[in-house]
This record gives C-alpha cells, sequence and structure tokens, in this order.
C-alpha cells in the first residue's frame, strides 16, 4: 500500500513517517503543498493521503477538491491545526474520511488511521 | 469552553483565555507536562524575542499577528517528541517554532469561528520585536514556564471594523 504524506511542516512529515510501520504501507511520499499534492496523487496513486489544510500555494481544502475529483473514492485523513467545527464538517463534506485536530497524538493518529484503513 | 462565539459577544478576557487554553492544549498534548502560563502583560516595547520565531498573520474578523517565541533548549526537548533520538537540525527546529505558532493559532478558531484567518508560519531566528512595530496598546505577552525554559506567546490583534485593539478594550 502506498501513503502520500502532505504537510508544510517537516516535522510533522517526520511524525507520520515514523508512525508508518504501525500500518502496512510500502511505499511513502511527501509533499508540502497542495498544488504539488494533487500532482503527487495523479502520479503515485497512493491509496491514502494525509492531508493538511493550512499550506502554501494551495490550501489542502481546494487540494482536496482536486483529488476527489480526480478519484471520488481516495481515502484522505485531513490533520489540521484549525479547530472550528466548521473546518472538520467542510473538510468531510468534500470528500474527507477523517479528521484529527493538531496537536496530536500518537493514539489520535494512529485510530484515525485504522479506521480509515479498516474502510478499504 | 466548547463552543463558537460570536466576536460581538467576545471580550478581550475571552480571547486571552483561548489563547492560554491553546499553549496549555499543546505542551499538554504533546509532552503530557502542563506549562505554566503567567498572567499576560501588555506588551512594553522593549523585550526583544528570544532566538527561535514563529509568525502567523493573522486576518478576517480580526487583524494582526501571533508570535512564538523560544530558546533552543526548551525546542530540542519538544523535538524529541516528534523525532525520538534523531538528531535535530536547526530547520527542523525553526520548523517546529513555525509549526507550534501554527497550532496554538488554528486551535483559537474552535472559539472564534471560521473567520479568524491564519497565514502559513513565517520563522525566523532573528526577529526583533521593535522592528516588527507592535504598539503597546493592542500587543499582550503571554509568559510561558515549562521545565525549567522560558518562552512566550505575543498576541497583537485588532478589530479593523474600528481600529481597536481586541484585547486591551
Amino acid at each position: 500500500m502506498k501513503l502520500l504524506i502532505v504537510d508544510d511542516s517537516l516535522m510533522i512529515c517526520r511524525t507520520i513517517e515514523q508512525t508508518y510501520s504501525a500500518w502496512p504501507f510500502t511505499q511513502i511520499e511527501t509533499v508540502h503543498d497542495g498544488l504539488l499534492a494533487i500532482e503527487k496523487f495523479r502520479t503515485f496513486s497512493p491509496d491514502v493521503v494525509t492531508m493538511d489544510i493550512t499550506m502554501p500555494e494551495m490550501d489542502g481544502l481546494t487540494a482536496l477538491k482536486e483529488i476527489i475529483l480526480i478519484n471520488k473514492s481516495a481515502k484522505v485523513l485531513v490533520i489540521s491545526a484549525l479547530g472550528d467545527h466548521h473546518t472538520a464538517i467542510e473538510a468531510l463534506s468534500i470528500g474527507a474520511d477523517q479528521f484529527i485536530c493538531k496537536p496530536f497524538t500518537y493514539d489520535d493518529l494512529k485510530q484515525a488511521m485504522d479506521e480509515l484503513l479498516e474502510s478499504i | 469552553m466548547s463552543k463558537n462565539v460570536h466576536l460581538n459577544d467576545t471580550t478581550s478576557e475571552d480571547i486571552v483565555r483561548f489563547f492560554i487554553w491553546g499553549i496549555w492544549r499543546y505542551y499538554n498534548t504533546i509532552t503530557r507536562e502542563e506549562p505554566v502560563v503567567e498572567t499576560p502583560y501588555l506588551y512594553n516595547g522593549t523585550d526583544d524575542f528570544l532566538s527561535h520565531n514563529g509568525l502567523i498573520g493573522i486576518s478576517g474578523s480580526l487583524k494582526g499577528a501571533v508570535i512564538f517565541s523560544i530558546c533552543p533548549g526548551q525546542l530540542k526537548e519538544l523535538a524529541s517528541y516528534y523525532q525520538g533520538n534523531e538528531p535535530e537540525s536547526s530547520q527542523f527546529l525553526l520548523d517546529l517554532t513555525g509549526e507550534i505558532s501554527n497550532t496554538i493559532s488554528g486551535n483559537v478558531r474552535q472559539f472564534l469561528g471560521e473567520n479568524f484567518i491564519i497565514s502559513t508560519p513565517k520563522t525566523s531566528n532573528s526577529y526583533a520585536v521593535r522592528e516588527l512595530g507592535f504598539t503597546s496598546d493592542m500587543t499582550f505577552v503571554f509568559p510561558i514556564t515549562w521545565r525549567s525554559h522560558r518562552s512566550f506567546l505575543l498576541v497583537s490583534l485588532i478589530d479593523p471594523k474600528n481600529n481597536v485593539s481586541i484585547l486591551n478594550s
């Protein structure tokens, strides 16, 4: 299985990468803005995407809309510091499968990813 | 605190509580150790920032900036919660500074709503507060102690409709 990590924070990308051994991913790619996320989604065809929202070039919600247009069955876990309910509901209504708010613990991330993987 | 508030009903005390909650939530979630956030004070125009700084621009219902300022000693300890035992680079430490400022500012949207719009973080290890032009009548400093380390959050916000400080009203 393939995982695409989209976040402008190197630290968050590293954290998710280091957690991958808990899941059955064999290939991982990382990009740092929404525009690159769309490009990488087309070429890498990931099974799962983790998506930040506040990023340069293109925000994560806009990128999510494009990714859902490419593949309406895309599996996306949104990981964002934006803590308002409106943003979470918008992400889920666009097509995200899970939403967790930063800061997150290992258990928060594992639970969300486990639930997402169960739906594949 | 669990529901959005309308800005018209939001007092300066509310805003202070929201940011204290954001600071507390960050440290407590990542480290399981509560920080001590001392009583915020009005920026006196003379303080300079610590060595690592993350700046978030604020627009929408409020206008201004949030800056998290931290020393490398505390950053290295916080980085260990993300990286384990991997050696931290200066790039990662600055990135973490931006991520902390982004997280605290973004979390406050739980109370201020989606019109509290935050920018992507800008990071620097060379800010001098005075160069950024913050005025003492609209800028609050939140002193933070975690373990033996000091850091602080600087919050400067105005209501763009009438150009008055939201924190000092």
